[in-house]
């Protein structure tokens, strides 16, 4: 659009772009100083005398640690069954006609827009009731049933863009829906399965409400809480605190690095039309 | 004859539906049973916890008339008008520097870079800015260098006229990346024909963007300001960590309201008036998204 001033735009980029990331630079820098040096006055950009005390003081935490794992076990395990269950429903609302369908998706759509606020009341109630309080399995259901709709969509529309022929040719040398379903629709739909694996294990990773309300211990809190804690209690040693989210985002960030090509395949397959 | 004949209709009915099955058993089970429970304990009275009691609608005409609910259904509304048309004007900046014509290297990693934020959780993005507005942190350090003394001396999240001021930012810096990127691939379907004609005809950049840019982006721009008004709408953690609601409530929102009321004074029944009611809201106003989308699944 303003192709004439191609120096404008990396210098809109660079100054743009480098103030976006002013906050990320921000937690970097103070994660490698002292404690002392934190609100160093005059402003001090990068770390006086690069340390890495604070992580250390994270790694001789073993509860710290423990939220790790934890993190680990329900993101995981929220993202595998939202993968099987999503990919399964996009497959029947793409291909099949029965009646009801449209009360579903409608229904899906609906569910988008529950405060979560809403839901954390009943779920607390019942969550205690049946004795799941505290336990992985509780977050487990309440994070599938938050990311799963947008995760149905997300694979009908992807989907959607594979040609039904394919499924008709495989129809007609024999193939079951499910036999189809596993060897001609999944296999080009990679990108789609990890566009909803993403968003999913960013959504486990990084929730926070349900893991307040519906556990109190550390054996299965996940690694928000412990953040959320330390915002309370660590105030004076913020170098930790800016250790502890930069290793908490690490991993995303890895992750989103390599698979981001799939990512932006399978996000925007239906969305841009 | 006959009765086969619609077994054989059952049988092929569950054949279809078995694929959404799993999905839809789980999201009824979790989403509808609660929201029915919600429905139901929203006219009980819970003033005596063990044993609640059938109260009509009292709760609703409580929250009602309360005007602390006015003030956080007045908070949330501007932190998420805020927050979506902020972001979508930061998103839709970057996107059009991002779709120029500039080297794939470099624009692969701008792209990738400007996503950080989007992949932070809520916690370490309260957890910075809190750092970053504190009385002695960079944006005071910043603004004294800069010689705004006076101003160099606001404690932004103790403040009640810039503590909601200071989430907001919080919320937008977390929120643009994604708008970014749906808008970014909205340009990149966008052909360049039509440029070139406008250039042609003498169009200058902002007749460009207003007059071809904006109305071929205009599906994917409903939709985000949609679904972003739903999320900002209803979202919880940043005001919850950051500030709890205060200082005077001037940062409540209405899911921090509801929390507090749920979880402090344990009123389930106040508390789920007033979820309902935030839910009644969020439909009315993507009232005309869901008409839309149902008319294209109509299709």
């Amino acid at each position: 659009m303003f192709r004439k001033n191609k120096f404008g735009v990396y210098l809109s980029l660079i100054v743009l772009g480098s103030i976006a990331m002013v906050p990320i630079f921000w937690m970097i820098s103070i994660a490698f100083r002292t404690n002392p040096e934190v609100f160093a006055s005059p402003l001090k950009l990068l770390p006086p005398t690069f340390t890495l005390d604070a992580f250390s003081t994270v790694f001789e935490n073993r509860e710290l640690i423990q939220l790790f794992i934890n993190s680990y076990i329900i993101a995981l395990s929220v993202t595998f069954i939202c993968i099987i269950a999503a990919a399964m429903a996009g497959y029947g609302f793409s291909r099949f006609d029965f009646k009801g369908k449209r009360s579903a998706l409608i229904y899906i759509l609906l569910t988008q827009m529950f405060p979560m606020v809403l839901l954390v009341i009943p779920y607390f109630l019942f969550i205690t009731r049946v004795g799941l309080y505290n336990t992985y399995f509780a977050l487990i259901l309440a994070y599938t049933s938050f990311a799963l709709p947008f995760s149905i969509m997300m694979m009908r529309d992807f989907i959607n863009t594979i040609p039904k022929e394919l499924d008709e040719a495989a129809k007609i040398d024999g193939c079951g829906p499910l036999k189809s379903f596993f060897y001609i629709i999944l296999p080009p739909c990679l990108p789609g399965l990890i566009a909803t694996g993403v968003y999913t294990f960013i959504l486990a990773w990084n929730e926070f409400l349900f893991a307040v309300i519906l556990t109190n211990s550390i054996e299965v809190r996940p690694l928000t809480i412990g953040i959320g804690m330390l915002i309370g209690e660590f105030t004076t040693e913020w170098n930790a605190l800016m250790a502890l989210s930069f290793m908490s985002s690490a991993p995303l960030i890895i992750v989103f690095l390599f698979v981001q090509k799939y990512f932006l395949q399978g996000l925007t397959a239906g969305s841009v039309k | 004859m006959n009765n086969n004949h619609a077994r054989n209709d059952l049988v092929e009915y569950f054949r279809k539906v078995s694929f959404i099955l799993p999905a839809i058993t789980l999201l009824l089970l979790l989403t509808a049973y609660p929201l029915y429970q919600v429905i139901l304990m929203s006219f009980y009275d819970y003033t005596d916890k063990a044993n609640p009691i059938f109260a009509g609608i009292k709760n609703y005409t409580e929250f009602i008339v309360d005007p602390l609910f006015w003030n956080a259904l007045g908070n949330t509304v501007v932190f998420t008008i805020v927050s979506v048309f902020s972001g979508l004007s930061i998103g839709l900046i970057f996107a059009l520097l991002l779709n120029q014509q500039i080297n794939t290297k470099f624009r692969a990693i701008f792209r990738s870079v400007l996503m950080f934020p989007w992949l932070t959780s809520s916690t370490v993005v309260a957890a910075i800015f809190m750092l970053i507005f504190n009385p002695f942190g960079l944006v005071n350090k910043f603004l004294s260098s800069i010689g705004f003394t006076e101003l160099s001396q606001t404690a932004w999240l103790g403040d009640e006229n810039t503590a909601l001021l200071a989430v907001i930012v919080a919320n937008i810096w977390r929120g643009f990346p994604f708008m970014m990127l749906m808008l970014l691939a909205g340009l990149q379907t966008i052909s360049n024909d039509l440029y070139e004609a406008a250039e042609i005809d003498g169009a200058g950049f902002f007749k460009k963007l207003f007059y071809i840019t904006i109305p071929q982006l205009k599906n994917i721009i409903l939709t985000l300001v949609i679904l972003e008004f739903i999320w900002n709408f209803r979202s919880f953690d940043l005001v919850f960590l950051m500030t709890g609601g205060g200082p005077m409530n001037s940062t409540e929102v209405l899911s921090t309201y509801i929390y507090h009321h749920a979880f402090r004074t344990l009123d389930f029944g106040y508390a789920s008036a007033t979820a309902i009611f935030m839910l009644l809201i969020m439909v009315a106003l993507s009232f005309f998204y869901l008409k839309s989308s149902i008319k294209k699944e109509g299709e």
